[in-house]
């Protein structure tokens, strides 16, 4: 419990924030340096506006890395209750032994910083030396290790460091006599966890929610009314994320009764509601995922359908080039959104490996008593990728739901002083890419688990620990 | 004394020179040595021992959960030890029940599925039969107010009564229960063994249990003794003193 080892999954996202802190950091120094070359003189702005959008989507990352890291460590945690209950029954006081799990985090986030960092630079070097190699980047001398990279690092220490403050907080809850108790499922309600919470997710999510609806009140008038929209939309998502353990559960349920007669698929859908706040913490951060990479689409998409119709009015019948060039320049911007936000998503798909992965070693017993009592191989391997499809799901749903909303409105505060109507159009890059990663992170998702599951014997649930 | 057990007529269960052994060649631990026993049908079976003898690698090759390394088990006239893994699973499903020690129910379902489980594992739901048959266990085990309850709102007695009911709900052709009493007070251990006595006595449920405790064995029908991997002793009932003295004896005089 003490070691770093045994934090391991939580290096790895620290790991992968840094390296994407890196690559924000060191791109937009490239970028003016490139552009600098070919003769441009002030280039000042440009840089500033990069570093802005790059920050943005760091501290994005950051905070889907935060979650993930607080509910990992929380769910070891939960794992080694007995372990802990022990050390308080021998005399360490849950206070000191939270300030142990603690440090440990600063050490994660150190060594999961320092990798990144060297990950982060070394993948700018190959981006560099590919570019300028096809000459698309003028033959100029690139800074690839700025000062400012002590800024990622420096963030992601903290943030993983304050992850683990958070997430060990469970370790308040183990009590000495749980050494002693012979049986080993302990609670079922994680989602007590603080009714100012709720109040606070309560509070952004009406807050936010009037916001939008002055937005959308105001849309007429003119463009403007996409302020209070953005601000309510980014409000009440904010809302949306603080109260996972609100939003996720009653969406994780109704998709669990999803085929539910099936007992393969019974026992899955349960198993996602044994620990409600835990599945919403490690669903949340791909629901921030989804939900920003669909609301841009949508975005984009209602700006070029109206673009076009605009287009179409003004000439009276499109000039096909132009509608090509609109069309091949929303395409690129989609895309390069798509890339930096999909960055997050990667790192809450770390999140729904280690719930899953997590969730079988804690509950070797009871697969082993499901293959005494009559559950094949076979079956277990269909339980756990039913797991891994029931958490993607419910969050790519939620997201969907929540992007095209939030896209739509964007969409109509912009553009509804205009008079075309707007109707919320979703990309086929995005669906393509929202299914694909989804499949794809399904399948990853369920390899190591389910290779652990398999490999515990009927005789599991034998043992007396 | 020889290794061979006796034979009764009617076996659900059939040891037919049953070894096991673990590890590699270099060091290898012999938890069974050629094991020849019968389980009678209808019968109270317990299997004494002290840890260490083979009991528990007994019970888990007897029960299919386990490979034998040699030797043949019959379970209700089925050679298991050809058996792959779905067809093995089934035959737990349909033939055997199971009780352990830390009563081991699904926490994440009611009582009312947890007994129903096995029928759920199938995939099938019970007929009006088998529900018939399940609520009177219900009824006999009085569970009747606690169904929708979760396993960790019951005390333990309550949760071995569950697991029981469970074990007893598909008819299996033999119970196999794995020091049901270990984890109980010595009131609620007696009724749970009066509750598995009941039902040999009763329908003729085939029970084998897996015990250390002398009281809980005084139940049985028939008493076996292992030490060592080998069967040493084959007794008919006894009460729980002279099944302690039996124990005594069987120590090992070194």
């Amino acid at each position: 419990m003490n070691g770093i080892r045994s934090f391991a999954p939580t290096v790895l996202v620290a790991a992968l924030g840094t390296t994407f802190g890196s690559a924000l950091v060191i791109a937009p120094g490239i970028v003016t340096e490139a552009i600098r070359a070919s003769g441009v003189p002030d280039v000042g702005p440009v840089r500033e506006i990069l570093s802005v959008i790059g920050w943005l989507f760091l501290g994005i990352a950051l905070y889907v890395g935060a979650i993930v890291t607080a509910n990992t460590c929380a769910t070891l945690i939960a794992g080694q209750t007995r372990v802990i209950a022990l050390q308080r029954l021998v005399g360490a006081t849950g206070a000191s032994i939270r300030a142990r799990i603690t440090r440990t985090g600063l050490l994660v986030g150190v060594v999961g910083g320092l990798v990144g960092v060297v990950v982060g630079t070394g993948l700018s070097a190959v981006f560099v030396l590919t570019l300028r190699g096809n000459g698309f980047l003028p033959d100029a001398s690139y800074t690839l290790v700025p000062w400012q990279l002590v800024l990622p690092v420096t963030a992601v220490v903290l943030a993983t460091w304050g992850a683990f403050a958070a997430g060990s907080r469970r370790v308040l809850a183990v009590t000495p006599l749980q050494a002693l108790s012979s049986t080993v499922e302990t609670s079922h309600d994680d989602v007590r966890s603080g009714t100012v919470r709720k109040v606070w997710a309560i509070v952004l999510m009406a807050g936010g929610g009037l916001l939008l609806v002055a937005g959308l009140l105001g849309s007429p008038a003119g463009p403007a009314a996409v302020l209070p929209a953005a601000l309510g939309g980014f409000v009440s998502f904010a809302g949306v994320t603080v109260g996972a353990t609100i939003v996720m559960p009653p969406v994780l349920q109704a998709i669990g009764r999803v085929g539910s007669k099936d007992p393969v698929v019974l026992l899955a859908g349960r198993n996602a509601m044994r620990a409600p706040g835990r599945t919403s913490r490690a669903t949340i951060g791909l629901v921030i995922g989804v939900t920003l990479l669909v609301t841009f689409a949508v975005a984009l998409g209602i700006m070029q359908h109206v673009l076009e119709a605009l287009l179409g009015e003004a000439s009276g019948g499109a000039d096909p080039a132009e509608v090509a060039a609109t069309r091949d320049f929303f395409v690129q911007v989609n895309a390069v959104i798509n890339v930096i936000v999909g960055f997050s998503a990667v790192i809450a798909a770390v999140g729904v490996v280690n719930a899953l992965a997590l969730g079988v070693l804690q509950r070797k017993r009871e697969l082993g008593l499901l293959r005494v009592l009559g559950l094949t191989g076979a079956q277990v391997r269909r339980m756990i990728i039913t797991e891994a499809v029931q958490m993607v799901v419910a969050a790519v749903v939620t997201g969907l739901v929540l992007g095209i909303f939030y896209g739509w409105v964007g969409g109509q505060t912009l553009l509804g002083s205009l008079g075309t109507p707007v109707i919320p159009v979703l990309p086929s890059l995005t669906i393509v890419v929202v299914v694909g990663g989804v499949l794809v992170l399904a399948v990853v998702a369920t390899i190591t688990p389910v290779r652990r599951a398999m490999r515990i014997p009927p005789t599991e649930a034998l043992a007396v620990d | 004394m020889q290794n061979t057990a006796g034979m009764s007529t009617a076996a659900i269960i059939r040891l037919d020179h049953v070894s096991k052994s673990y590890g590699d060649d270099a060091r290898r631990v012999v938890a069974l040595d050629d094991v020849s026993v019968d389980i009678g049908v209808g019968e109270f079976t317990a299997v004494m021992g002290p840890s260490g003898s083979g009991k528990s690698t007994l019970m888990h090759l007897a029960a299919g959960l386990d490979a034998v390394s040699s030797g043949r088990i019959l379970i209700d006239g089925v050679d298991i030890t050809g058996l792959g893994d779905k067809d093995l699973t089934e035959l737990r499903r349909r033939r055997l029940g199971f009780v352990f020690q830390s009563f081991n129910l699904v926490p994440t379902l009611d009582v009312g599925e947890n007994i129903r489980l096995p029928f759920l594992l199938g995939g099938h739901k019970p007929s009006s039969e088998e529900s018939a048959w399940i609520d009177r266990l219900v009824d006999m085990l009085g569970l009747e107010n606690r169904l929708t309850h979760r396993p960790h709102q019951l005390s333990g007695g309550q949760q071995q009564r569950v697991a029981i009911a469970r074990a007893l709900a598909s008819r299996p052709a033999v119970v196999v229960a794995d020091e049901p009493t270990g984890a109980l007070d010595s009131r609620t251990g007696r009724d749970v063994l009066q509750i598995l006595r009941g039902a040999v006595s009763e329908w003729g449920q085939s029970v084998v249990m897996v015990t250390h405790d002398p009281v809980a064995a005084a139940n049985a029908d028939r008493i076996l003794f292992l030490a060592d991997g080998r069967v040493v002793g084959d007794r008919p009932a006894m009460d729980a003193p002279a099944i302690s003295a039996t124990m005594l004896g069987m120590e090992p005089a070194a």
